[in-house]
């Protein structure tokens, strides 16, 4: 009565069967969590591209100033680039050419 | 006997072959039962085999192929911008595509009609409601808004009428406003190019390819904002029409701010038939005066006519050429060297080094810089100078910038190439273009000449443009006045410098179109505060130029570490 090969068979089939539909619903599982995370990842890109554009437009030098002059601050003027030092030996030996020529200068008016 | 021992044989007892016969059916029999159960087996492994492997290739698939699968692609994909970004020289956006809605009506779907109206007005009071009540009365699908807010998109869900639909699309940003709108141009809801930059690139700025990168602009977002600036103060100062600068690098040509007054808001789609809001660098023809003494200038020391040093003696007051006659502004002495020529701005001086360059070399000299013809630039938007006719005393007057036109952008150019070492440039808007071929318009010396010339007219005491001698900078440059080709009523005032002349690496053209005498107006002039005597470029258009050189100086020079060491070993030796 007890047929050893037929029990066999539908073990296996039953075995693969059940394997086919994990890995099925598996694949399906992911397939969403995929979709899922793509829509995610679009609404996260539009979000940055509006923001990278919301940056530009009020990081602009237009806006900037006008945020920077709403604020009761000092105003500040571009300093020349010929006031501009970077060693202060640089500085000293300019002031020493000045003096030199302010010292010559007056000796001249003191002989006249 | 044989025979009867096998008849016996068949009677009493199965016969051998019978058995045999018996046994191997059996087991073949046996044999056919394994191997059907063999195959049932195999063909249910293999049919699950088969299946599995269908769904690892699956999972496999999509795990490897991420761009495919997981909507990056250009169809699948929601967030899928049709044109690309273009940023400027730092990747700071200058234009980029969002998301946006028309609104719109279905009239079969409005119930209370009188009711939708009352609320449309309260929403939008400018909305043309009476249009809109005759648009309800027929059954056609129409739009009521194009290009909504997201406040606007609220304010009309919030109404909560099934009529009003949403048509969603991809409009384009323009987050500098009217920094940009003559070089970027604009496009239409089709998202097709219809001006500037993004008409010129229309088919670049659409390709799928190069999605996700932008295309880069030579300009600089800063500097224009800089140049915008000061321009728009000066039209203001100076009660004049419309302004136009243009700041290029001389050495590879690249532009790195193109400004042209009045300017218009690109992010407003409007008619704008005013020939005064053209784009005044690419477009404008002007007969821009004596700017081009420099060419002649030039063309005499290349052609070693003169020197720098060579006095011409005994130059007239005035020239009678055909029914012209020739004189300067001014009164100059009656001798003058070549420099001096171009540092006091001599009409007539000019004319005499033209006469003695000859009309062969002149024409020649024009033809090959490419001063009269369509200036080359990634714009449509260029005009097309007038052709020359070479009549009788055509030469002396193109000497000084009379009876020639060309575009601010050309002049510009050419100023760059004969202070670069004399290589002709190609002006151009794109960062990573093709390299083009230059080609030698004059020597390396005469280059050099030309550069400590431009020099003198601004730092010399008889120099015209002494109000753009920006300490550190060496700025050097040729100012012009003229009035405008066939209309002598209008007064173009222009400047184009270049700096540091030692090394030039700028050129920056500065112009004013009829710009009036500013009485309240006090200069520093050389140390002494003064006002304007006369309504000439020297006392607007450099004094512009020099405002705009102070500001810009140090963002380039930050961008350019050889321009600052240069400046700082200068200083201190």
């Amino acid at each position: 009565m007890f047929n050893a090969k037929l029990f066999f068979s539908l073990a296996v089939f039953t075995f693969f069967l059940i394997i086919t539909s994990l890995v099925k619903n598996q694949s399906r599982i992911i397939e969403k969590q995929i979709k899922g995370l793509n829509i995610n990842i679009i609404a996260k890109e539009k979000n940055i591209s509006e923001a990278e554009m919301e940056f530009s437009y009020l990081s602009s030098p237009n806006k900037i100033e006008k945020k920077f002059n709403s604020r009761d601050l000092e105003k500040f003027e571009p300093i020349k680039h010929s006031n501009i030092f970077y060693y202060v030996d640089d500085f000293n030996t300019l002031e020493k050419k000045l003096s030199n020529l302010i010292n010559i200068d007056e000796k001249k008016i003191r002989k006249k | 006997m044989k025979k009867k021992s096998g008849k016996n044989k068949t009677t009493n007892q199965r016969s051998f072959y019978f058995e045999d016969y018996l046994e191997t059916n059996k087991k073949s029999k046996n044999l056919k039962k394994n191997n059907n159960f063999e195959d049932r087996n195999y063909l249910l492994f293999f049919f699950f085999f088969s299946l599995i492997t269908i769904f690892s290739i699956k999972i496999a698939y999509i795990s490897l192929s991420q761009k495919e699968i997981l909507g990056f692609n250009n169809q699948n994909s929601k967030f899928n911008l049709l044109r690309r970004d273009i940023v400027d020289r730092n990747g700071i956006i200058i234009s980029r595509n969002i998301n946006a809605y028309h609104a719109a009506v279905d009239p079969k779907l409005v119930r209370d009609k009188k009711n939708f109206l009352i609320k449309l007005r309260l929403i939008f009071p400018n909305l043309p409601i009476e249009e809109i009540r005759q648009k309800l009365k027929g059954k056609k699908y129409f739009r009521i808004k194009t290009r909504i807010t997201q406040n606007e998109k609220q304010k009309l869900w919030s109404l909560g009428e099934k009529a009003i639909k949403f048509e969603p699309f991809q409009a384009r940003m323009y987050t500098h406003g009217d920094l940009f709108s003559h070089v970027i141009g604009q496009v239409d809801y089709d998202n097709f190019g219809i001006s500037g930059i993004e008409k010129y690139f229309d088919k670049e700025l659409k390709s799928k390819n190069l999605k996700d990168t932008p295309l880069e602009l030579t300009l600089d977002s800063n500097i224009q904002y800089i140049i915008n600036k000061e321009l728009s103060e000066a039209v203001k100062t100076f009660d004049a029409s419309g302004a136009a600068a243009l700041l290029m690098n001389v050495n590879n040509g690249d532009i790195l701010s193109l400004v042209s007054l009045p300017n218009f808001n690109i992010n407003q789609r409007k008619t704008i038939t005013d020939k005064n809001y053209i784009n005044k660098i690419t477009k404008g023809v002007y007969e821009l005066g004596s700017i081009f003494k420099t060419f002649t200038v030039a063309l005499a020391l290349e052609r070693n006519i003169v020197r720098k040093d060579t006095v011409i003696e005994n130059i007239p007051r005035k020239l009678k050429c055909s029914i012209h006659e020739i004189t300067d502004m001014k009164e100059h002495p009656s001798n003058l060297s070549t420099e001096e020529i171009l540092v006091r701005s001599s009409n007539v001086g000019s004319v005499i080094l033209a006469q003695k360059i000859g009309e062969d070399v002149f024409k020649k000299f024009i033809k090959n810089t490419n001063l009269t013809k369509v200036p080359v630039i990634e714009l449509e938007e260029v005009g097309a100078p007038h052709e020359i006719k070479w009549n009788k005393c055509k030469i002396e007057t193109v000497s000084f910038g009379h009876g020639i036109t060309t575009t601010p952008l050309q002049a510009t150019t050419l100023y760059a190439s004969l202070t670069n070492g004399g290589n002709l440039v190609t002006p151009s808007l794109i960062k990573e273009r093709n390299k083009i071929e230059t080609k030698k318009i004059i020597s390396n010396e005469t280059s050099k000449e030309i550069s400590s010339i431009l020099r003198q007219v601004v730092s010399s005491e008889n120099g015209t443009a002494s109000l753009a001698d920006i300490d550190g900078y060496y700025v050097g440059g040729k100012t012009g006045t003229a009035e405008s080709y066939g209309n002598n009523k209008q007064r173009i005032n222009s400047f184009i410098s270049v700096f540091p002349t030692k090394k030039p690496n700028y050129s920056l053209f500065v112009m004013l179109e009829n710009p009036k005498l500013n009485k309240d107006l006090i200069y520093n002039y050389r140390g002494i505060k003064t006002k304007a005597p006369y309504n000439t470029s020297g006392w607007n258009s450099v004094y512009v130029a020099g405002k705009i050189i102070e500001k810009i100086g140090p963002i380039l020079a930050i961008n350019n570490k050889d321009f600052l060491n240069q400046y700082v070993v200068e200083k201190f030796n």
